[in-house]
């Protein structure tokens, strides 16, 4: 079985008289390790997919399973359980709490879960060690998204889930965020998803995802993924 | 106007969006304006009821009393002044009425004759014809009184409980000064009433008997009264005055017109009064003293009668001495006549004898001699013939012639001698036979004599026993007679000393009656002209507690809404902040299409201005009717006023909500100016997200290092946002210190009792003894006051009412208490100063003073004290006393000054009476029951009087209080509520997107809610800390506004007062925090995460 399954998963909203489906009868699997890349247009529901994959959301119908537990059946303390201990979540606006520094965001995910990783290691290893003690307002966009990428894999997850990482940040800094992440993954062996609008981050994916209004259009497994340094877009 | 339209449309949707922020701010200001409106209009609402109360019965405007009582003329007068539209004239006096066993001190008034006429139109209005009828009363129960000998009382909320209708009262008319005030001294209840002259029930006036309080009323039929009394008081009704509401200017001025003419013509009364009555003394002194004079004639008529009657039974006992004498004279002569005649008849008898025997032998002898005289004729007859022969011989011898001569002679003389013998011899015979004859005829004389002798002898015999016999008779009778005389005369010494020892008393008395009469001649002489004292309504106990106590709400109103304008202003401040940051790109677009910032800022300070318009509106009318029928529901357990209509004042109502609306604006333009001075295109971009701050706790190592990350962002929040801190910490202080003021407020009046008679007072009655008692009535009060089962302590005191005068013109009824044992009173009265609760002790050199007594007066220790007598209706004299202040000590009812006997000698400069006894009795409320009847019955007690009726009436006030109490915490409540709401919903909705992430870093529901509330939690605490604090100085505040006379409230919060006002408010913020999870997990992180801010 594969690591991650969409298995006929539809999302549903109800809009008054109206049902809106964000997600419809979508299904695909991701294997353990993989960098993945769910791309596609905007509004093609990729972020519900994402959404629903990182326990925020709830599909309507189908099923969602990771690493063998079936998330789509899921209530809500389960989900939160779920959240906790095996996603990592990285927002194109970092979301990271404005009061606490670099280090306490990160220290925030991390005493919350089972088997965190050491909170000033997983700066290092974002490269933030010399501005652990800076509040968020204090850091740029590409230092702030890494922390939040540092805060998601402090809590050592099994999934880490990315929603437009880039989306906020400038060319250079949105490569080298890239990097982060697919150095991650090769390094640690993480799943990584990352959903983008940007097919050019295609090219270093493991595996493809092409969402088109609300199903995939198509899984591609890419045998040579480029290194995001090279990436040019 | 079409933009406007928009515009409105958007200010609706604005409003329909942030409903919960709407609301806040409407309800605080709701809150602010109704309780500045609400408790501003108390007052006036208060006014307005006694004034519709005061003229709707009529309540005089003027009382004109006169010290020498009021006469027909003088009513007369009064109804002659201009200005008077009425005059009622009555009776009244104060009396010691014994009902259910319970003393009272009462006053008896007379019952206007319209009062069974009138009736009753509404709560506050009584009809009548009459229009002199004034201080019209209001039957509550039962009927008017019909006979002399029935009454109403006062239909009292206290003290309604020991009596029904059918109960009797009785008037003690010894005590005070009553005397013959009434002509009857028993009256049946036959209804209860309502007095507009005693609209409260604890200060219903000053009495000069008992305890020096009126504890009920009565009005009973003028007939019940004493026929000769002159009328006691005049009431006088102003013409137009009751037009004027009660206590204006308007209605001053207009009664100090009728209060200036009156006092214009008293002189002249008062001088015709004197007058009046001094003719009518001098008339009823001439009667007395015409009596005085009948009297004494008659007396010494009487007097001269039984000296005349003693000189007669003088005369009387004399005589019968006379007489007695004389009959013992006879008697003693009888005796002796008896005794001689007794002695002569045993003599006569002896005599007799003798005589017999004499005669007897003389006859003896007789008989001898005749024997032998017989013998001898006899021999001689025998020798007569011898003779014969011898003779015849001679006779023959002689015829011989011759013979011799010689022989012759011879034979011749022996011839004569023989004749002659023969001669004696027949003579002899003869003789003898004669003296036979003789002796026999002697015999039988002398037998005849004898037995005539005897015969007399006899007779005298029995004489002598008939008379011994008498003689024994007449000397009973003489001793009868003697013993007579003697009672007699032991009887007129008697009478003598009567009658001495009656002139004596007779003399003393009329000289007394003359001492009397001249005395009261001095008086009639001297009768002062009396003092016509004209007195307003200033000086009704009721009217004056009932205007002061809407004045002491009036100064708590103007102290306490502040609280909730502040926090108004902050509520708006923050929330307006928060609605601006919310739009600022809207705020942005607006200005980027050409709005002037003008018209965009009036959009938030329309929105403010309808949110605080609208709770104002709310608030006002909500609370100008609830507040204020709270508190008169609360002081109607104390004052009899109806409630009248509660009309909105306006000129309040105006005040409160410009303040209301105003403040609110205010604080939304200064939201809104910041945002308002950037560029258009700085507000389309997100604002500068409030950079992280460290804190000054972060300086704190070791203690910031051992706190976890949500505590640390909770302390980093709190202080991130001090607006808000501010608001909620002032806030919830608000809350805070709004409880711990009502709970404070009922721990001070609670320790009125509980520590007045709890820890202060160990006596549970005292006992005042009459001046003028007998000795043997005190005597028997004195053996019940000994029976230490009864009552275990019991110390002597000597008690005097004064007034103690202080700096610019401030006085203060103030009790003078003497203890003849100061230590042992020290058990019954625990003297301590209330700070330290050190023991005070009574010294020689000064006199220990009660707190507030001090307080009023404004005295340390070491001052001087200034006492001066009072007069007969309770105002200060010229007479001061001035004694030094030892010690001040802790005590909550009365105002008292407490001395050594020593102390009180030196300076009152009399010696102390000891006729108060301050005792520990049973608690047994039979026995105690007994005890004053059997204390009373003595005739030498004028009061017995137990603490409990003081407790009780106490107790009342507290439920009062009670009232007060639930309007703060309700207030406190909303306060809490309103504050936490916003604070919460404010933080909520900004913190959206850090309560998502927190949601998708997997924080459990408890957790988010933990991470959000401990910030409101710590923000309360802050809140509710500060709030002790303020609490102690508004409870403070309050209890030394509401403070009534003579009364001192408890001046300490309880700890557990504390304890529960600081748990309120975190309750408060519990059900917040309930009401408030369901809005957390309503956040959806998909939803707040999506986009940038």
């Amino acid at each position: 079985m594969a690591f991650v399954e969409f298995a006929d998963v539809s999302k549903i909203y109800q809009m008054g008289e109206v049902e809106v489906a964000a997600v419809r009868a979508m299904s695909f699997q991701i294997e353990q390790g993989e960098f993945v890349v769910i791309v596609g247009p905007s509004g093609a529901g990729k972020t519900t997919l994402l959404n629903m994959l990182g326990g925020m959301d709830s599909a309507t119908s189908g099923t969602i399973t990771l690493d063998g537990a079936c998330v789509s059946s899921f209530n809500r303390k389960q989900l939160t359980q779920y959240r906790r201990h095996d996603i990592g979540f990285v927002f194109q606006f970092y979301n990271l709490v404005q009061n606490l520094t670099a280090r306490e965001n990160v220290e925030l995910a991390s005493q919350i879960c089972r088997d965190p990783l050491d909170a000033d290691a997983v700066l290092a290893a974002v490269g933030l060690s010399e501005r652990r003690a800076n509040f968020p307002g204090q850091l740029s966009g590409g230092e702030q998204q890494r922390v939040a990428i540092a805060r998601a894999l402090a809590k050592n997850p099994k999934l880490l889930l990315c929603d437009e990482p880039t989306g906020a940040l400038d060319y250079e800094t949105g490569k080298a965020i890239l990097k982060l992440l697919q150095d991650t993954c090769r390094d640690t062996g993480r799943t990584v998803v990352v959903v983008t609008h940007n097919s050019a981050f295609t090219a270093i994916a493991d595996r493809v995802i092409h969402v088109r209004e609300g199903s995939v259009a198509s899984v591609e497994l890419n045998g040579h993924p480029l290194s995001a340094e090279v990436l040019e877009w | 106007m079409v933009a406007l339209g928009a515009f409105n449309k958007d200010i609706a949707r604005s409003i329909r969006h942030s409903l919960g922020r709407f609301i806040a701010i409407a309800a605080i200001v709701a809150l602010g304006t109704g309780f500045y409106a609400g408790l501003r209009m108390t007052a006036p609402d208060m006014k307005l009821a006694a004034d519709e109360y005061y003229d709707g019965t009529c309540l005089m405007d003027v009382r004109v009393v006169s010290t020498l009582g009021l006469t027909d003329e003088d009513i007369e007068a009064l109804r002659e002044v201009p200005g008077v539209s009425g005059v009622q004239a009555a009776y009244s006096a104060d009396v010691l009425a014994t009902m259910n066993g319970e003393q009272y001190v009462m006053r008896a008034h007379s019952l206007s004759p319209s009062a069974a006429a009138s009736t009753q139109a509404d709560a506050a209005t009584i009809e009548s014809s009459d229009g002199n009828y004034l201080n019209r009363l209001e039957l509550a129960e039962g009927r008017w009184p019909e006979a002399a000998n029935e009454c109403v009382i006062f239909n009292d909320r206290v003290m309604s409980g020991p009596s029904a209708l059918g109960d009797t009262i009785t008037v003690d008319l010894s005590a005070g000064n009553a005397d013959d005030a009434l002509a009857v001294t028993e009256f049946t209840v036959v209804g209860r009433v309502h007095s507009p002259l005693y609209v409260s029930s604890t200060a219903m006036g000053t009495s000069t008997i008992g305890s020096g309080t009126i504890e009920q009323f009565m009005y009973v039929l003028p007939e019940a009264f004493d026929a000769d009394m002159p009328y006691v008081e005049a009431f006088v009704a102003v013409e137009g005055a009751a037009d004027l509401p009660a206590e204006s200017d308007a209605y001053d001025a207009r009664v100090a017109q009728v209060v200036a003419a009156i006092e214009d013509i008293a002189p002249e009364r008062e001088q015709a009064r004197v007058a009046g009555l001094q003719a009518e003394a001098q008339a009823d002194l001439d009667e007395a003293r015409a009596e005085y004079e009948k009297e004494e004639a008659r007396v010494k008529a009487e007097l001269a009668d039984a000296r005349a009657e003693l000189d007669a039974a003088k005369e009387e006992i004399d005589e019968g001495q006379r007489k007695l004498d004389a009959a013992a004279s006879t008697l003693a002569s009888n005796e002796k006549k008896i005794s001689d005649g007794e002695k002569e008849y045993v003599q006569g008898g002896e005599t007799l004898q003798k005589r017999k025997a004499d005669a007897e032998a003389q006859f003896a002898e007789a008989e001898k001699q005749i024997r032998a005289n017989e013998a001898n004729l006899a021999e001689a007859q025998a020798a007569l013939p011898r003779l014969q022969e011898a003779l015849d011989q001679a006779n023959a011898a002689l015829q011989m012639p011759n013979l011799p001569a010689e022989e012759r002679a011879q034979i011749e003389a022996t011839k004569t001698e023989l004749e002659k013998n023969i001669a004696d011899i027949a003579a002899a015979a003869t003789a003898l036979e004669e003296a036979k004859a003789q002796l026999s005829q002697e015999r039988a004389a002398a037998d005849a004599q004898i037995a005539a002798a005897q015969r007399r002898l006899e007779q005298g015999k029995t004489a002598a026993e008939e008379g011994k016999k008498q003689l024994e008779e007449g000397k009973a009778e003489y001793e009868q007679a003697k013993a007579e005389l003697e009672e007699g005369r032991a009887e007129y010494e008697r009478g003598v000393a009567d009658f001495d020892e009656a002139a004596a008393k007779a003399n003393e008395e009329l000289d007394k009656a003359e001492q009397e009469l001249a005395d009261a001649q001095r008086e009639v002489d001297d009768i002062e002209p009396p003092d016509w004292l004209v007195m307003d309504r200033t000086k009704n106990f009721g009217v004056v507690s009932f205007a002061d106590d809407a004045d002491r709400i009036d100064a708590i109103a103007s102290f306490f809404p502040f609280i909730f304008f502040l926090v108004a202003a902050l509520v708006a401040l923050t929330t307006m902040t928060r609605m601006v940051e919310e739009e600022r790109m809207l705020i942005g677009t607006v200005k980027a299409l050409g709005y002037g910032r003008a018209r965009i800022t009036s959009k938030d300070l329309l929105y403010a201005a309808l949110a605080a318009g609208l709770g104002s509106v709310v608030g006002i009318a909500a609370l100008s009717q609830v507040l204020p029928w709270v508190i008169m529901e609360a002081y109607s357990i104390v004052y009899y006023v109806p409630r009248a209509a509660m009309p909105i004042d306006w000129p309040i109502a105006l005040a409160a909500a410009g303040l209301g609306v105003g403040i609110t604006l205010v604080a939304t333009w200064a939201a809104a100016a910041a945002t308002l001075r950037e560029t258009p295109a700085a507000l389309m971009q997100p604002p500068a997200p409030k950079a992280g701050r460290r804190i000054l706790l972060e300086r704190v190592g070791p203690v910031w290092r051992r706190l976890s990350f949500s505590w640390k962002v909770t302390f980093r929040n709190i202080f991130r946002y001090k607006r808000r801190l501010i608001m909620t910490v002032i806030g919830i202080a608000g809350c805070t210190a709004l409880l711990l003021t009502g709970l404070g407020l009922q721990n001070s009046i609670n320790d009125i009792i509980d520590v007045q008679y709890g820890e202060l007072v160990d006596y549970n009655v005292v006992i005042s003894e009459k001046e003028d008692a007998a000795e043997s009535e005190r005597e028997a009060a004195a053996d019940i006051l000994a029976d230490t089962t009864r009552l275990p302590l019991v110390v002597r005191a000597t008690k005097a009412s004064m007034i103690a005068q202080g700096a610019g013109g401030v006085e203060a009824m103030t009790t003078i208490v003497a203890p003849a044992d100061a230590a042992a009173f020290g058990d019954l009265w625990h003297f301590r100063t209330r700070e330290d609760h050190e023991a005070v002790a009574l010294s020689d050199t000064g006199a220990v003073i009660t707190e507030k007594l001090a307080a009023k007066l404004g005295l340390s220790v070491g001052d001087a004290v200034v006492f001066a007598e009072q007069d007969d209706l309770g105002n200060a004299t010229a007479t001061t006393y001035s004694v030094p202040v030892t010690a001040i000590i802790e005590n909550y009812i009365g105002d008292y000054a407490f001395m050594t006997p020593g102390t009180y000698e030196r300076t009152f400069g009399s010696e102390p009476d000891n006729l108060s006894v301050y005792a520990r009795a049973t608690t047994d409320e039979g026995e105690r029951q007994e005890l004053s009847e059997a204390l009373r019955a003595t005739g030498a007690v004028d009061t017995v009087a137990f603490n409990d009726e003081v407790i009780g009436s106490y107790k009342q006030m507290l439920k009062s209080v009670d009232m007060v109490v639930v309007v703060l915490v309700v207030a406190a409540a909303a306060l809490a509520f309103i504050v936490l709401y916003n604070l919460t919903n404010i933080n909520i909705t900004e913190r959206a997107r850090e309560i998502a992430t927190l949601k998708v870093l997997g924080f459990a529901s408890g957790e988010v809610n933990a991470y959000i509330f401990r910030e409101i939690v710590l923000l309360t605490i802050m809140g509710a800390l500060a709030g002790l604090a303020l609490g102690v100085v508004l409870e403070g505040f309050v209890v030394v506004t509401a403070e009534v006379d003579q009364v001192m409230f408890g001046r300490t919060i309880h700890g557990m007062s504390f304890v529960v006002a600081f748990l309120l408010t975190m309750v408060f913020t519990a059900v917040i925090m309930l009401v408030m999870r369901p809005k957390l997990a309503r956040i959806d992180m998909v939803e707040s995460l999506k986009s940038n801010e």
